[in-house]
């Protein structure tokens, strides 16, 4: 091969890379599938075998019904080199406490807890000085927390669904017998949680069998095995050499291990017949000893009893004297009281009384010396009006005096003028004398100034006449003035006189009003005088108020002390009354309390001592290898289970895978075909030119098979075993690169991938090279089987008959779309369906309209007859309808015809007649309805499958006992959680001798409480549950809807396996569609082109293509659907648990999911391709045929 | 106006670094009612000319004038229904889907055009009338080019385009399908654009389109075209 061919190969991955990718991928998710489950049980079982060789799980297991000693152990070890270690083990069964209330299983039973001695010897070897000793076996694995250092710590059982929520570290448990007293057994019945630890010997949340509770040990708890008192071992753990060599769960392995059982049995006998020896020695004195210390303490219990008894009498006395002391001053108390509100009421009337009249004086006065006040005003503001006329009268009456003053002044003028002028008078010419001058000039100088000045002064004569010209106008100008001033005085004259009387009489008015003011204020004086008075009254008035209030106080203060002090009396009395009371109950309690406490501990020691001796003409050793150990086929079973699927499931995705490649080399060749063609011509022989596409496939597939392992070996064993590790505990998954499986899945996949590459060359190499290079002849066209079925041809349209024939052009595409799409929805549908199967486990089981209808379930604690004890008390509650007795143990039932061994309830209903109101019996596939009779046993429904179990057979059961009992079949009834075997007490009586002991009743609620909303219902439940816990003998209450709930856990885990299986069937789906369309696409691009040169439109060349692959789809999902039915029903019959059956139908809804999904891919698948087909060039239809 | 115009018509191919210029200014016209031969080398641009004229490849820049409106400011629907109704494509590989009888193929063409003649008659008319319910494989390459005419001519298309319509027949096959070509172009007055690299056939035209380098080198009008019978080459 050249360097040149080599660099053509890297360029076509190169330049198809998406095809290469679309190889890789699906080959990668078919082989991670492949391998992902196939590693997953192997991984399992690896894990658990590493686990059983570190913890030193022991191969035999040998129990004897009188227990084991040391010489048992060294008789066993005598047996064979080979038995490598024998180690002695402890265990007692108890019940649980937790805050007074004993611990309940998801089912409502009683937990009943195994108490496992450690032998702290081999712990402390182990742990400080690491001895790996053989002898210490069932090594506990501590996962959190301590080992225990003391007598009163202990290690709690890992399992979630085992362990009750409050086996937290750090919490304490007390552990109480089963009716028994547990002192007998161990020396503490208080533990301390240290550690939370797994055991090898328990794998699986089962846990086993008991004579206690239920009957079924609930969880275990590990203590040091110094609390046991016993003397001698309960079990012992055998440990063969080379064991750890094999496959735990091989048939090698259980080959290797059966001859020590064998020799085991063998020397059974003789030590049976020593241990016999040795009890009927010792047991008789160990009685009598026992007896001894019972009548000691029976005595010394006595003694204190009578002393309690004194104790109560002097408390009960005390306790009359103080209710008589309490009554007197209760009486007190009521008569100080009364007296001292009565005295206040009366002080508070007085007091009200004066405080009213006081005001009312008050207001009075305010209202009178207001009103003076008012008049007093009145008057100054009159007297001030006054004033001002009388004042304006008196101006008037001086003007006037004023003016006639004046009058006479002038009027003296007048006169000495007229004097003057007589003397000048006549004389007209004459000069004046000197007198007549001088008196001229006087009369001037008074009279005219200004003349004077002017003339006269220097004048010392004249003519008379002259000095008529002087006088006579002053003398005019008197005369005038006298005139007006004669005027003037009339008018005011007048003035005055109108004046006067007005003056008088207000003068008059003023002087009565002045006089009626001041007698008013003398009244207003003396009105205040009485106020005062009344003030002085009132203020007397008010100190004795205040006196009387003040007493009041002072009286209420006096009475609340006496209340206070009355009080505290009466509650030392109460105190003290109530102590009393306490006392004399516990007292009470006390004495079968002391007698209990100290006799108890030995009437159990002689009871058991009893028992053992009783039991002595029947003994036995039962010697059990590691199938019997709880849970350990269960494992075994679902790892099987698991492998089941691996062969189914990834054979789909391989199929799926093959079509795919084959698919994408068949075209990738076809568009080589020219190249082809070229290198043939060239002288490249056929097998390096088939190299080209071997290198290019196979190296794809070997990608693929890396990343696909790579993912597989992890991701599906951790998702698988995570859903699984709910039920299982076991450490941590160990991931082994599962070589086998990818041996054989690389396998597969490089010959699926070189084959599908070998088809597709094998025709194009054959031809000659021209052929080759010659455009490949179109696929000739074909007539379709339809078109000869005339009268349907005939009537389709053109473009379905297109679609017809396209369809069957390409047959090796339509079968594989088909095959590939088919296979997706299968899947699709399978995992749907195990949904629903999963689901109906609860739906079916406690949902409406299910099996277990009745509403709850109650354990007593002694078998109840029907008619009188605790069984009445539910009867009678309010919320309870109507209830119905039944016995229910759990026992261990198989058959002859297969292996399987399962924990099966046998209940037997009091009246069969009436179970059906509890419990539906009913035959799920012909609808049969079923009552339990004498006529034979009803089994349920997985319990018959697993043991091979038809009507008519019988099945075997064993009871804890270890007794085994058979019983016949008349039917067998749908059931989906546990196992149970419904049977007629007449039956039971027939073949256990006995009429069974009637320890559980069922009931339903009235429908009111039933009808109440969620909250209420709850509430009112949890109600009922107090109330019939606390009646004595009642042992646990279970509601339906709590274990429903609480299979919720279980269920979850497998849908998340379901999950797993989707979401891969789901990529599947996607890649194939994908692909195929893709490739379909790209076959017809010239064709396409053809069509869209001819005009068609975008869509209308979509829809061309989409038609035929929505009929394709349709063909595959119908397909699958049926594709899916059968795989649905290998899936639940090998994927199945033990204690679970899973629903049988596929619920309408899944269909429709997987039918849309698939469609829904489909669309998608068909939105890209449309993105492709737009982008076809219509060029390409120009060009040669490839 | 001429029934086809292109004006300065460019187009130029990207293939990686490489600028084709496949049309460098191509002008012409042809006549209703002719047989135009486009004929050149290979690489003379004669396919993009076809490939533009039908409506299946878009030109960089100039006019397309097809029956009066132009072509190249078509959106992609538009020139779809172009294609559906205006032109026939006659391919040089025939281009028959496989899987559909001759009378379904050319059914095809003709369920989608608006004014399409009867198959079965398109079929008599070009000499297939007894091979109707024949697929492509059954048929020979002339009878398959035949069936591909039928297809182009069911449509009732004004516009007839063959790309090297005798290129993958023998001499007397092709002869025959120039022939039906020449007669359907003179019967029906359709016009017919034939691309071709053979010279000799030119005569049988009314008009020769002569491209070398993506030009129009000469385009000479045949006044009287040649019977194919008549033409040797």
């Amino acid at each position: 091969m050249t360097r040149t061919y080599l660099k053509s190969i890297l360029r076509s991955v190169q330049s198809s890379f998406s095809r290469f990718v679309s190889i890789v991928l699906i080959i990668a998710l078919g082989i991670a599938f492949f391998v992902g489950i196939k590693a997953t049980a192997p991984d399992m079982r690896n894990t658990a075998q590493d686990y059983f060789i570190d913890c030193n799980l022991m191969d035999i297991r040998v129990q004897s019904s009188v227990g084991l000693t040391d010489d048992d152990i060294q008789a066993i070890m005598n047996i064979d080199n080979a038995i490598e270690a024998v180690l002695g083990q402890k265990f007692k069964d108890a019940l649980v406490l937790v805050n007074g209330e004993i611990e309940k299983d998801i089912d409502g039973t009683q937990i009943s807890t195994r108490v496992y001695g450690l032998n702290t010897g081999l712990l402390a070897n182990y742990l400080n000085y690491g001895v790996d000793e053989a002898v210490y076996m069932n090594r506990p694995r501590l996962i959190a927390g301590e080992y225990p250092d003391n007598e009163n710590e202990c290690l709690v059982d890992a399992s979630a669904l085992s362990t009750p929520d409050s086996y937290q570290i750090g919490n304490t448990i007390t552990l109480v017998g089963d009716n028994e007293d547990l002192r007998a057994s161990l020396t503490q019945n208080e533990f301390t949680i240290v550690g939370i630890i797994q055991s090898p010997y328990y794998v699986s949340f089962e846990r086993g069998n008991t004579l206690i509770g239920s009957g079924k040990v609930g969880t275990f708890i590990i203590v040091p095995d110094t609390v046991f008192v016993q003397d001698y071992y309960t079990e012992l753990y055998v440990k063969i050499a080379g064991s750890d060599s094999y496959d735990p769960f091989s048939n090698e392995y259980r080959n290797y291990i059966s001859p020590y059982i064998g020799m085991i049995k063998a020397v059974a006998p003789a030590r049976l017949e020593a241990r016999v020896e040795y009890l009927q020695n010792t047991l008789p004195s160990k009685i009598a000893d026992a007896e001894a210390l019972l009548n000691d303490a029976s005595a010394s219990a006595g003694s204190q009893v009578e002393e309690l008894k004194s104790t109560i009498k002097s408390l009960q006395e005390s306790k009359t004297l103080l209710a008589k002391q309490l009554a007197q001053a209760q009486e007190t108390y009521n008569v100080t009281l009364a007296d001292a509100e009565e005295e206040l009421a009366l002080n508070r009337i007085d007091y009200d009384n004066n405080m009213t009249e006081y005001n009312k004086l008050l207001a009075e006065y305010q209202t009178s010396s207001a009103a003076l006040a008012e008049q007093e005003a009145e008057y100054t503001k009159a007297y001030a009006a006054f004033t001002t006329k009388y004042q304006e009268y008196q101006k008037n009456a001086q003007t006037l005096a004023d003016a006639k003053t004046k009058v006479a002044s002038t009027e003296r003028l007048i006169a000495e003028a007229e004097g003057i002028m007589q003397m000048l008078e006549n004389r007209q010419n004459d000069q004046v004398t000197s007198d007549e001058m001088a008196s001229i000039r006087d009369f001037l100088q008074a009279t005219n100034p200004d003349l004077y000045e002017s003339i006269i002064g220097s004048t010392t004569g004249g003519l008379a006449s002259e000095m008529v010209t002087y006088i006579q106008p002053v003398l005019k100008g008197y005369q005038q003035d006298l005139i007006v001033q004669k005027a003037q005085i009339s008018e005011l004259d007048q003035k005055l006189k109108q004046a006067e009387p007005e003056i008088e009489s207000t003068k008059i008015t003023l002087e009565t009003t002045r006089r009626q003011l001041d007698d008013a204020t003398v009244q207003k004086n003396a009105s205040y005088n009485t106020l005062l008075d009344y003030s002085t009254k009132l203020s007397s008035a008010g100190a004795d108020i205040t006196s009387t209030d003040f007493q009041l106080s002072l009286q209420k203060i006096q009475t609340q002390m006496m209340i206070t002090e009355l009080t505290n009396q009466l509650n030392t009395i109460d105190t003290n009354l109530t102590t009393a009371q306490a006392a004399l109950q516990s007292a009470n309690n006390q004495i079968s309390g002391i007698l209990q406490e100290a006799t108890g501990s030995y009437q159990q020691q002689i009871d058991n001592a009893k028992n053992l001796l009783a039991s002595l003409d029947n003994v036995y050793w039962n010697i059990y290898d590691r199938y019997d150990t709880p849970g350990y086929s269960s494992f075994s079973s679902t790892t099987q289970n698991l492998e089941v699927l691996a062969n189914i499931f990834p054979i789909f995705f391989f199929v799926v895978a093959a079509l795919v490649c084959l698919t994408t080399m068949t075209r990738m060749i076809d568009e080589d075909r020219t190249t082809l063609g070229t290198l043939k011509a060239l002288g490249y022989d056929n097998r390096v030119i088939a190299s080209k596409y071997i290198i290019y496939s196979l190296s794809a597939c070997l990608i693929g098979c890396s990343i696909g392992i790579a993912m597989g070996m992890y991701v599906f064993p951790f998702a698988i075993f995570k859903a699984y590790s709910i039920m299982f505990t076991i450490p941590d998954l160990q991931y082994v690169l599962p070589v086998g499986s990818v041996v054989i899945g690389i396998v597969i996949a490089l010959t699926c991938t070189l084959v599908a590459t070998l088809v597709a060359l094998r025709k194009d190499l054959s031809e000659v090279p021209a052929m080759l290079m010659r455009a490949k002849a179109p696929k000739a066209g074909k007539r379709i089987l339809l078109e000869n079925i005339n009268f349907i041809w005939r009537k389709l349209r053109f473009s379905s008959k297109v679609t017809a024939r396209n369809l069957f052009r390409n047959k090796q595409r339509l079968f594989m779309t088909i095959i590939g799409i088919a296979g997706c929805s299968a899947l699709m549908l399978s995992s749907l369906g195990m949904y629903n199967s999963v689901s109906a486990i609860r739906s079916r089981q406690y949902g409406e309209n299910s099996i277990s209808h009745y509403d709850f379930q109650i354990m007593f604690e002694d078998p109840q007859d029907g008619t009188s004890g605790e069984y009445k008390t539910v009867a009678n509650s309010n919320s309870v309808s109507s209830t119905l007795l039944i016995s229910m143990k759990s026992v261990t039932g198989y058959s002859l015809r297969s292996d399987a061994q399962m924990d099966v309830y046998l209940m037997s209903p009091s009246d069969p007649s009436l179970l059906a109101d509890y419990i539906t019996l009913q035959n799920r596939q012909n609808g049969k309805m079923y009552t339990p009779s004498i006529a034979g046993a009803l089994i349920t429904e997985k319990f018959a499958r697993d043991t091979n179990t038809k009507v008519g057979d019988t099945v075997f059961i064993q009871t804890s006992d270890s007794k085994t009992y058979e019983i016949f079949v008349a039917g067998i009834v749908e059931n989906y959680t546990f196992h149970y075997i419904y049977i007629s007490p007449d039956y039971y009586a027939e073949i256990f001798g006995e009429w069974p002991a009637y320890n559980y009743c069922l009931g339903n609620l009235t429908d009111v409480v039933r009808a109440s909303d969620a909250s209420t219902l709850a509430s009112l439940k949890g109600q009922m549950a107090t109330k019939l816990m606390a009646v004595g003998g009642i042992q646990a209450v279970s509601f339906n809807s709590d274990v429903n709930e609480s299979l919720s856990e279980i269920t979850d885990a497998l849908i998340a396996v379901v999950a797993v299986f989707f979401i891969s069937a789901l990529i599947l789906a996607f890649v194939v569609l994908y692909n195929l369309t893709n490739i379909n696409i790209l076959e017809r691009t010239r064709e396409l082109a053809t069509l869209k040169v001819l005009g068609f439109l975008d869509n209308e060349v979509n829809s061309y293509v989409l038609r035929e692959n929505l009929i394709l789809t349709m063909f595959g999902t119908a397909f699958g659907m049926l594709l899916g039915i059968l795989l649905h029903y290998l899936l639940i019959t090998y994927a199945e648990i033990d204690t679970v059956m899973f629903g049988r139908d596929i619920e309408w809804y899944s269909y429709l999911l997987s039918v849309v999904l698939t469609f829904v891919f489909a669309a998608i698948v068909n939105a890209l391709i449309n993105k492709k087909l737009k982008k076809i060039d219509m060029v390409t239809s120009l060009k040669s045929v490839e | 106006m001429s029934f086809i115009e292109l004006n300065s018509v460019y187009k130029k191919y990207q293939t990686g670094e490489v600028v084709i210029t496949a049309l460098d200014g191509v002008t012409f016209s042809v006549e209703q009612g002719e047989l135009c031969i486009v004929v050149g080398p290979s690489g003379a641009g004669k396919t993009t000319v076809l490939n533009i004229l039908g409506g299946i490849d878009d030109c960089d820049d100039g006019k397309v004038r097809v029956g009066g409106e132009l072509i190249n400011n078509y959106n992609s629907k538009n020139l779809a229904m172009y294609r559906r109704h205006d032109v026939g494509f006659v391919f040089q590989f025939y281009n028959l889907v496989p899987n559909l009888t001759a009378l379904e193929n050319v059914e095809l063409a003709s369920q989608i055009s608006n004014k399409a003649l009867n198959p079965t008659r398109v079929l008599e008319r070009v000499g297939l009338g007894d091979r109707l319910h024949n697929f492509p494989a059954q048929l020979s390459g002339g009878e398959q080019q035949r069936v591909s005419i039928a297809r182009a001519l069911a449509k009732n298309p004004k516009l007839l385009l063959c790309d090297e319509p005798t290129g993958a027949l023998d001499y007397a096959t092709g002869k025959q399908i120039l022939t039906l070509l020449q007669e359907t172009s003179k019967e029906t007055g359709m016009t017919v654009v034939i691309i071709t690299h053979n010279q000799a056939l030119t005569p049988m035209a009314n008009r020769v389109i002569s491209m070398r380098n993506g030009r129009v080198q000469r385009i000479t009008v045949n006044d009287n075209p040649l019977p194919v019978e008549q033409i040797e080459w």
